[in-house]
């Protein structure tokens, strides 16, 4: 501590030589007296309602995350028998010995007879179930991912050409362009198929993520060549403005 | 007779020593139970005790403000700003001795917020200051009356003001005040070694104009 702060500090009550105006605490009397901001009386729940209340919100967390479970359940054993061929044959008979637990009916239980009966049906090759089914998985990955792309292209397509014209990027639209065909190959092989294997589905998801990624970088090339040529010219008003149809 | 009258006021000397113990310690323990009831009356929300405290504090806090500002009205508004603070919050004071404490540390926030918002910071790190200050010169200060120096600590520039009253006054570290304020610690001593150069050119201006 220096000088000068011990002497203030010893003197602090003597510099004190200016006082408020009584306006101040008429102001504080106005605010506190506001119906915005009364003297808050702090209302406390007794413990006993604490604990209620936190084991309510439990038992509805719990109740909810079973619900969720229960809901997510069937669609993936629905996903892993439409995707995994091989594995494919067990899951109907669990399904099937499930329902006829969940719902009792007055028919006997299932027998040994009809157990293997089941067993033989599900172990035979059935061309139709299974090509429908991978037409159904087909269409919601390509609903899902053509979401995706559309979003995308639309981005793209609106946005303004400031520094070249649309053939300077002929190139993404040639290769997109082929992604298009080598997605309907795949799609007609998995047609010829009649079954939706991993092999097929990965190349189809790594199409549409190629398309996506490319029009990520064509998008990101649109912007560095507008970027550059907005730094050369504080307007851009007198540019020539083009769109990509891609 | 005057003889008699002082053996008399010898006999009754410990008589009277004993009624004036207990008559100051009675005023004592009102005087510690005034305050006590005050903010238990404030607490509940009666106006009459919030303007009793608010007088009894006013001077004092108005005065870091006006310091801490520099002008009279950002204090009085900063001033009000922390007394409706206070008063809000007032339930939520448990130990109601230290009352002056909790309410120079709203006000002294207070403060400190505003002058936040409203002084640009330069970061300003001169190491000669601590050779400066090493070299502490004559208590030039000694002579001086207070009054001149409380007006010359409100005419420091904005920043080395701040610095200074929350470093001497309120007893704050450079530490301290450079986590308050968001400047570097080296910042903090320089702008206290320009306030404490700056007043002494002020006051040794002043003596000189007006003798």
């Amino acid at each position: 501590m220096d000088k000068l702060q011990q002497y203030l500090q010893h003197h602090a009550e003597e510099l004190d030589v200016d006082v408020p105006t009584p306006e101040v605490w008429q102001q504080i009397q106005q605010r506190m007296a506001s119906p915005q901001k009364p003297l808050a009386r702090i209302r406390r729940l007794p413990q006993v309602l604490r604990y209620a209340a936190a084991a309510c919100v439990l038992g509805f967390a719990v109740v909810g995350a079973w619900h969720v479970w229960q809901t997510a359940q069937p669609s993936a054993l629905a996903v892993n028998h439409h995707l995994v061929p091989g594995k494919a044959a067990p899951k109907p008979t669990a399904t099937i010995a499930e329902k006829t637990q969940t719902h009792p009916t007055p028919t006997p239980q299932l027998t040994e007879t009809a157990l293997a009966g089941v067993k033989k049906m599900a172990a035979t090759p059935r061309k139709q179930p299974a090509a429908s089914h991978a037409v159904t998985v087909l269409q919601s990955i390509n609903q899902s991912f053509t979401q995706v792309i559309n979003l995308q292209r639309a981005r793209v397509n609106t946005m303004p050409l400031l520094a070249e014209n649309p053939s300077y990027f002929a190139d993404f639209k040639v290769a997109f362009a082929q992604m298009d065909n080598d997605e309907k190959v795949i799609k007609k092989e998995i047609a010829q198929a009649g079954t939706l294997t991993n092999d097929l589905l990965d190349r189809l998801i790594t199409v549409y993520q190629q398309k996506l990624a490319m029009l990520k970088q064509l998008q990101n090339e649109i912007n560095k060549t507008n970027s550059r040529y907005k730094q050369g010219r504080p307007t851009a008003e007198n540019a020539t403005t083009y769109f990509l149809n891609i | 007779m005057a003889v008699g009258t002082k053996i008399i006021a010898r006999g009754f000397q410990p008589f009277t020593q004993l009624v004036l113990l207990i008559a100051a310690q009675h005023y004592l323990e009102n005087a510690q139970h005034i305050p006590t009831a005050l903010l238990h009356q404030a607490q509940m929300g009666d106006t009459s005790a919030m303007q009793l405290l608010y007088q009894q504090y006013s001077k004092a806090m108005f005065n870091i403000c006006i310091r801490m500002t520099g002008n009279h009205a950002d204090a009085e508004d900063v001033l009000q700003e922390a007394f409706v603070q206070a008063f809000t919050n007032l339930r939520q004071l448990n130990n109601v001795q230290a009352f002056g404490g909790w309410l120079k540390r709203i006000v002294v926030n207070a403060c400190i917020k505003h002058s936040k918002k409203n002084v640009y910071w330069q970061e300003w790190e001169d190491e000669t200051h601590e050779m400066l200050l090493a070299n502490e010169e004559e208590a030039w200060w000694l002579q001086i009356d207070l009054a001149l120096v409380h007006q010359q600590i409100k005419a420091l520039p904005n920043g080395c003001r701040q610095v200074f009253n929350l470093f001497v006054l309120e007893n704050y570290s450079h530490k301290d005040i450079a986590g308050l304020l968001g400047i570097s610690e080296g910042t903090s001593k320089s702008q206290y070694h320009r306030a404490k150069q700056l007043l002494k050119q002020n006051i040794m201006q002043q003596l000189q104009h007006h003798g």
